[in-house]
């Protein structure tokens, strides 16, 4: 029997989930993955977190021991680079080993953060949050930083900005956009966020661009078009862009967004080589339009379809509806496809409904107010959208209003809906259902 | 970069900058910064000759553009059509 050896570029959640699913799919199959870093199966996601001191070390954000990989049977080359890609001669270079035959490929390269594009950008003192190992250096350097400046407050800078600020530094949020997270949220979302940032210390700087890092050979000061910010470290939180160079010089093919083009099964332009992760796009679920740069979970589940059909199995992925959510400040906030700010970007026509619910019955201790907001398409009402903030309660919403999202449930539907009712974890009127009521009302009147 | 991701990184930056406008008036907040040099012509001349094109014909012609979209792609629900 011949032994197909699938080759997986990239070691982060799709890369891994790929690996996994191409072993399981063929047993038999040789599954080799390259990284060019130390480690594989961590959450870098949890960095914030361990930077913030809510999580005790970075050993608890190990998944995986190199020996679990050595017996489900993935050979992992750590730290071994793949320098080019051979589709016609089904090839990689790898530095340090030549030219390795494939039989299929698959590209899990992720996500650059986005170029700062200023002068002093090549400075010392400049973290980029990604790679687990040179996380535990920064989090000892961060011992002794006393002012920090987060450029971008995107989702990984609203996490930055909180954890450093739990670590009594003075942090400085310098933003382009006008409101915290402006792509994803609306300014009545992410204003009690902003609010709780402040009361925490930290100073933000939105409609403010970056122009210029100064200092010897460590940044020393950041100059802004509002001025000028002394400073003993920048965490630089631009936009992901897919890393796409290795894939684009073979010949395979980006979109629109940056990433690479595939379809349902993850496979790329170029047969016999799949892709998965920050370095494709998808369509968005409502609009079909491709998007690129979306959370671990999708990398790791696009990684499962990329590597399972790599190994001669079907499975498929689906357009994405893209719920997200998170702690910024003492809130928590989350939503799914538009926002209202998004929506009124693109000019699709839409109608919005907001609600404020409480998370548990009132008489409860420890009840929250949550802010609810849901976007529909006029002519239907179906839900094309949503937005909340809150103190609990946040994902389980964003999850199940991403599945109505997804299948074209209506405001109808949603103002009609059932809710648990149970004093500790949720109100006699739910939060969801009461937006959606409010927004029928309005339609009305 | 490509000439359809050049459109559309720089066409979602000034969109961006419009609507946050409109919610800043909405919701009484700051408003982006006022716009200068390039920025006049992407927002007093791009913008609403984008709104005023119907969300259809826009969404056709974005649909036209390369990418993903372009390849086989199964919907969950096929009976209830595409949202807008």
């Amino acid at each position: 029997m011949v032994v197909q050896r699938i080759v997986v570029i990239g070691g982060g959640a799709a890369g891994i989930g790929a690996a996994g699913a191409a072993k399981a799919t063929d047993p038999g199959a040789e599954v080799r993955v390259y990284t060019e870093f130390e480690d594989v199966g961590y959450s870098p996601c949890g960095i914030p977190y361990v930077h913030g001191k809510e999580i005790p070390d970075f050993e608890r954000l190990f998944l995986a021991t190199r020996e679990t990989y050595e017996t489900s049977g993935i050979d992992i080359h750590y730290e071994t680079k793949v320098t080019g890609v051979d589709v016609a001669g089904k090839a990689v270079s790898v530095h340090g080993e030549g030219s390795v035959r494939y039989d299929k490929l698959i590209i899990c390269t992720g996500f650059e953060y986005a170029p700062l594009g200023v002068p002093g950008s090549g400075l010392a003192g400049l973290y980029y949050v990604k790679n687990i190992r040179r996380a535990m250096e920064w989090d000892t350097v961060l011992d002794g930083v006393k002012v920090a400046v987060v450029v971008e407050a995107s989702p990984l800078g609203l996490e930055m900005v909180t954890a450093l600020c739990h670590r009594g530094i003075e942090t400085h949020l310098v933003d382009p956009d006008a409101w915290a997270l402006a792509a994803a949220t609306d300014p009545d979302i992410a204003g009690p966020v902003q609010d709780s940032w402040r009361q925490m210390g930290a100073q933000l700087h939105f409609n403010t661009t970056l122009t210029a890092l100064s200092g010897v050979d460590s940044v020393r000061s950041v100059t802004t078009s509002d001025g000028e910010i002394a400073c003993d470290l920048v965490v630089v939180c631009t936009k992901k862009q897919a890393n796409t160079t290795l894939a684009t010089s073979a010949g395979l093919k980006a979109g629109s967004a940056g990433g690479l083009v595939v379809d349902e099964g993850m496979l790329t332009t170029t047969p016999g080589v799949w892709a998965a992760g920050d370095c494709i796009e998808v369509p968005h679920s409502v609009s079909q339009i491709p998007i690129q740069g979306l959370s671990g979970s999708h990398a790791y589940a696009q990684g499962k379809v990329a590597g399972t059909n790599a190994a001669g199995g079907r499975r498929a992925y689906q357009p994405v509806s893209v719920p997200w959510g998170m702690v910024a400040g003492e809130w928590m906030i989350g939503g799914v496809s538009f926002s209202e700010t998004l929506a009124t970007a693109l000019a699709i026509p839409h109608v919005v409904g907001v609600a404020e619910g409480i998370s548990r019955a009132r008489y409860y201790p420890g009840v929250k107010k949550i802010r609810v907001k849901l976007l529909a398409e006029p002519r239907t009402l179906r839900l094309i959208g949503a937005q909340m903030v809150g103190a609990e309660g946040i994902k389980e919403r964003a999850d199940f209003l991403a599945m109505a999202v997804r299948t074209g449930i209506t405001i109808y539907e949603l103002a009609t809906m059932e809710n648990v009712y149970s004093p500790p974890i949720g109100a006699l009127n739910e939060p969801i259902a009461l937006a959606a009521q409010n927004l029928l009302s309005g339609l009305a009147s | 970069m490509a000439f359809s991701r050049w459109l559309r990184a720089t066409s979602e930056r000034y969109l961006m900058i419009a609507a946050q406008h409109k919610l800043a008036v909405k919701y009484g907040v700051p408003p982006p910064r006022r716009p200068r040099g390039a920025d006049l012509f992407w927002l007093r001349v791009y913008v609403p000759a984008y709104r005023a094109v119907p969300w259809r014909v826009r969404s056709a012609i974005m649909r036209r553009m390369p990418g993903s979209h372009r390849r086989t792609w199964t919907t969950g629900d096929r009976s209830r059509g595409q949202a807008v």
